[in-house]
């Protein structure tokens, strides 16, 4: 899994929604409840994702190879999940991809400069 | 009750998830159905909104998602079906193909309905209707002008129209020419619904004597003549020599109450009486159309306009007044030979239907290994339904997609070859309509075809299936394919013996035996404006002349003039009376010139045919046709009895001279009518045609004609002559077209069912070749082998032809308005239509079976 030869870039960029559920799972494995739990918390709610888009984006995620089942947090009815390395480096593509983008918007006048610092 | 609330929104939500394909939920529903409950505990802790909110993005999420899921699957499903089309090409070729057969005729078939029953070019046609009256002599579409000014005075009608029609010679527009008028009273455009182009239609104070004359133009006739001239309305017209204002344009949309769109201008009806020196008002003749009122009843109405026509003064005998729809007027006749004729499409699709579904049955067999695997590993059996069912509807939508341009093209050949008579043949086009309803059509099809073998594999059970293999054991799905070979032959015999009934009919009226010789003759319309020609000496010394110039000409064997040419549709009538005590008896008088009984080869069974001593002076004689001898004198000789005779207007007692042979008319099944032939030399006309008989080609032979005719009077339009046997041929164009179409069908469905039959005998022979390997190595000689098939195929076929000819029997009676001299039930038909499916199956068995006698014992054998 560790040498999985695909190029994140190419799946860039990311909806909010796919780049959320992937963050909350970065720093560990979680089933569906806590990942909306988490995005939740971390966005002050403004994101709060259904179950139908929840589960639609870890079809997908599955699908692709990005997380997958764990095998030690899962219950009989509850399944948890985690990032595949390959997962890791997509998520950790489009967070530089992000950042560029912010850097790029300060080095612009977009702030009036007295409202900067 | 929060545990109730808890356990109502469990279900909801679980029943919500139904939306989402089987597989998703399997992967996935446990999960999120917890998930969902723990969310909700948290909004009702969290009070307010949140719940209503939780709901809503719930149900937001689950209305973008489920149907994408959905898609992936089909879309899944779909490419999986192509790959194994791919894979099995012929058989894919063949199938689609034949599906194509199957829906492009039915396409083909809608196309036509829908332009021609279903489009009518008025606005709310089933409140139109046809003004008749109905009179112990029956139904007459004849209405007077007294009459119609009566019904004019009710208001049962939401509006009401008097309609004729002529053809006036246009001057002033370009060369003269005659152009066809449509006269009617004021309400034609608001009755009918149209509006004009520019301009505006004429008002009732134009349709009255005082009026100045005006007229509405058609679109085209503004097109071709006038070059779409945008000064147009205003401007003068000469019709018949009297100057008329064009007031208006009509667009090509709008189409008079005939329903066929060949109308160039639209007059006023007073206007047209007049031109047509109509003095007696009483004794003209017009007909009436209306609209009702929305939800009146026709026959309330009826009571109304008959009250109003009795208590009137102009009262005629005992007639009362019968409204008919104008849809059953225009396309009465056709519905039902159209619909005989979609529905014999719709037996085609059946039949392809049949023939795909046995060949997926077959392909679902040879499938099974794979179908066991995927249950085996847990593919639901809704989930195997849906995989082919989805590959049946890409395969109908391929074969849809051939058939569409099979519709086109059959479109192609079908539309010239329609008879001409049939209104809004121009409005048959593949368009939006009709293309939704061909999707329909594919869509039905993909079901039909696909449901019964994707039912019937979603019976495998894996472990049966899965041994069988091992044992190279085959799976008998004999029955069901032997029952659709049985529906298909049951198909194929009904269309058959359709076919043939109209193929009976068709030979029957012997187009090249209509009771006189069309062939070498030529038909030429004169028709002598009142305005220059206003007496009958006018009208004698033309034809006169005319006739003397043309007969001089090498090539021309005679020149004879009649009022009426047979089959052609014009009509003049006289009423004839022998005495008094006698009812009066309206029939056809054709006025002739001597040699036209002769030129025409019709036969003289009695008596003599009129000569040239018949003159203007000597004693007034005519003929009588048998038909209306045999109404007349059903015991006596005709020859010289004498009647009285009503002709335009006059009345004069003829002598009977001799009796003619019937010849076919224009009417009902072409069928004889009673006729009186008169001698032009006494009762003189102003239109007549000329029938010149010569060797020479239609197209060499009109301009000649033409320019004898110029010669004596240049200003006279002439149209050009045509041949008779044309006019011949056209009049039974109807049964031509019916008789080819259905035969066409019927040709496709025998060859789809002889492929059917085809393809389960070799199944059958696959299927026992180690069985027949073991028959020949005991000593079976090859005849017996044959026989062992072709009994088995023979009773397919027996089963197939009785029920055929039991759904013959149900079904050929909506042929009977169109059958001649034939019953629907009749037997030759049916024998014939019977023998030819034999012939046809036997044939195709034959063919199959005769690879089990190939089969050599030692291989066959030795594959076991």
């Amino acid at each position: 899994m560790a040498s999985d030869a695909r190029d994140p870039q190419r799946y860039l960029p990311l909806t909010p929604a796919l780049f959320h559920v992937l963050l909350s799972l970065a720093d560990g494995e979680k089933h569906g409840y806590a990942i909306i739990k988490e995005i939740e918390e971390r966005t002050g709610g403004t994101v709060r994702l259904s179950t139908g888009t929840l589960y639609g984006i870890i079809k997908r995620l599955l699908q692709d190879g990005w997380i997958r089942d764990s095998v030690f947090g899962s219950t009989d009815r509850r399944r948890a999940y985690r990032l595949t390395a390959f997962g890791r480096k997509v998520a950790q593509a489009e967070a530089d991809r992000l950042r560029e983008l912010v850097r790029a918007a300060d080095r612009t006048t977009l702030y009036p400069t007295a409202a900067k610092g | 009750m929060a545990d109730e609330r808890h356990r109502l929104a469990d279900r909801v939500y679980r029943w919500l998830l139904r939306l989402f394909p089987q597989e998703f939920r399997g992967d996935f529903g446990e999960q999120m159905t917890d998930d969902f409950n723990d969310q909700r505990a948290d909004a009702v802790a969290e009070g307010g909104m949140a719940l209503a909110r939780l709901w809503w993005r719930t149900l937001r999420g689950f209305a973008w998602l489920a149907p994408g899921e959905h898609l992936q699957i089909l879309l899944r499903d779909a490419s999986y079906g192509l790959r194994l089309m791919r894979r099995h090409s012929l058989a894919t070729t063949a199938a689609i193909v034949t599906i194509a057969l199957g829906i492009g005729a039915n396409t083909a078939m809608f196309t036509v309905i829908k332009a021609i029953l279903l489009d009518l070019p008025y606005k709310d046609p089933e409140r139109l209707v046809a003004i008749l009256t109905d009179s112990p002599k029956g139904y007459s579409a004849a209405v007077t002008l007294p009459q119609l000014d009566t019904w004019n005075h009710t208001t049962a009608l939401e509006g009401l129209f008097g309609y004729w029609s002529m053809s006036p010679v246009v001057t002033g527009a370009g060369e003269a020419r005659r152009v066809r008028c449509e006269c009617a009273s004021a309400p034609i455009f608001t009755v009918l619904g149209g509006a004009p182009l520019t301009g505006r239609t004429f008002t009732a104070q134009e349709d009255t004597e005082q009026a100045e004359s005006v007229v509405v133009l058609h679109e085209r006739f503004w097109t071709q003549v006038l070059n779409r001239d945008p000064n147009a309305v205003g401007r003068s017209l000469t019709l018949d020599g009297t100057p008329s204002t064009v007031i208006g344009i009509m667009p090509a949309t709008f189409v008079g109450p005939r329903g066929r769109d060949v109308t160039d201008a639209w007059l006023p009806l007073t206007d047209c009486l007049r031109r047509f020196r109509a003095e007696k008002r009483t004794l003209m003749f017009v007909n009436a159309y209306g609209r009702l009122r929305p939800g009146e009843s026709p026959r309330v109405v009826e009571a109304q306009l008959s009250a109003a026509m009795e208590a009137g003064a102009e009262r005629s005998s005992s007639a009362r007044v019968h409204l008919q729809p104008l849809t059953e007027q225009l396309v009465g006749d056709i519905r039902t030979l159209l619909l005989a004729l979609f529905a014999a499409s719709v037996f085609v699709l059946l039949i392809a239907c049949a023939n795909v579904a046995s060949l997926l049955l077959g392909r679902a067999d040879t499938r099974r290994r794979e179908l066991a695997i995927r249950v085996a590993i847990g593919c639901s059996r809704a989930g195997i339904v849906r995989q082919l069912l989805t590959e049946s509807l890409v395969f109908a939508m391929l074969g849809g997609a051939v058939g569409l341009l099979f519709a086109h093209w059959t479109l192609q050949l079908l539309v010239p070859s329609m008879p001409g008579w049939i209104p809004g043949l121009n409005r048959i086009t593949l368009d939006t309509p009709v293309l939704a309803g061909f999707l329909v059509i594919s869509l039905t099809t993909g079901l039909v075809f696909g449901v019964l073998p994707a039912w019937s594999a979603s019976q495998v059970r894996p472990g049966t299936v899965l041994k069988d293999s091992v044992l190279g054991r085959r799976p008998a799905r004999k029955r069901l394919r032997a029952v659709i070979v049985i529906a298909e032959v049951t198909l194929s015999v009904a269309l058959l013996a359709g076919a043939a009934l109209l193929l009976k009919t068709f030979l029957h009226l012997r187009p090249d035996n209509p009771g006189f010789d069309p062939a070498r003759k030529l038909v030429m319309l004169i028709n002598l404006p009142r305005g220059r020609y206003p007496d009958a000496t006018g009208w004698r010394t033309f034809i006169d002349s005319l006739r003397q110039r043309i007969s001089s000409e090498p090539a021309v064997e005679s020149v004879e003039a009649t009022s009426i040419v047979p089959l052609s549709g014009n009509i003049n009538q006289a009423t004839v009376q022998e005495d008094a005590a006698v009812a009066p008896m309206t029939v056809d008088a054709p006025i002739v010139t001597p040699g036209y009984v002769d030129a025409m080869r019709i036969r003289i069974l009695r008596g003599r045919a009129l000569s040239t001593r018949d003159e203007r002076g000597a004693p007034e004689v005519a003929l009588v046709n048998e038909t209306l001898a045999r109404r007349l004198w059903p015991t006596a000789d005709p020859v010289g009895r004498s009647l009285s005779v009503e002709l335009f207007g006059g009345t004069s007692s003829a002598v009977i001279v001799g009796v003619v042979a019937d010849v076919r008319s224009s009417g009902n099944k072409l069928g004889a009518r009673p006729e009186l032939y008169v001698a032009f030399a006494q009762h003189p006309s102003s239109i007549m045609r000329v029938i010149v008989t010569t060797y020479e080609p239609a197209d060499r032979m009109a301009p000649i004609l033409k320019r004898h005719v110029a010669a004596i009077d240049p200003a006279l339009p002439v149209g050009d002559a045509e041949p008779l046997t044309a006019l011949v041929a056209g009049s039974v164009a109807t049964w031509r077209f019916a008789a080819m179409l259905l035969g066409a069908f019927a040709g496709i469905a025998l060859i789809l069912a002889a492929l059917g039959l085809f393809a389960v005998v070799g199944c059958w022979v696959a299927e026992r070749t180690s069985e027949i390997g073991v028959r020949m190595a005991l000593g079976a000689s090859r005849a017996r082998v044959l026989r062992l098939f072709m009994v088995s195929a023979g009773s397919l076929t027996i089963v197939g032809l009785l029920a055929g000819i039991a759904l013959a029997a149900l079904t050929t009676r909506f042929l009977s308005e169109w059958l001649v001299d034939t019953t629907p039930l009749d037997r030759s038909a049916f024998a014939g239509a019977g023998m030819v499916m034999i012939a046809t199956a036997l044939t195709a068995s034959y063919l199959a079976a005769r690879r089990a006698t190939t089969i050599d014992p030692i291989i066959a054998l030795r594959s076991e």
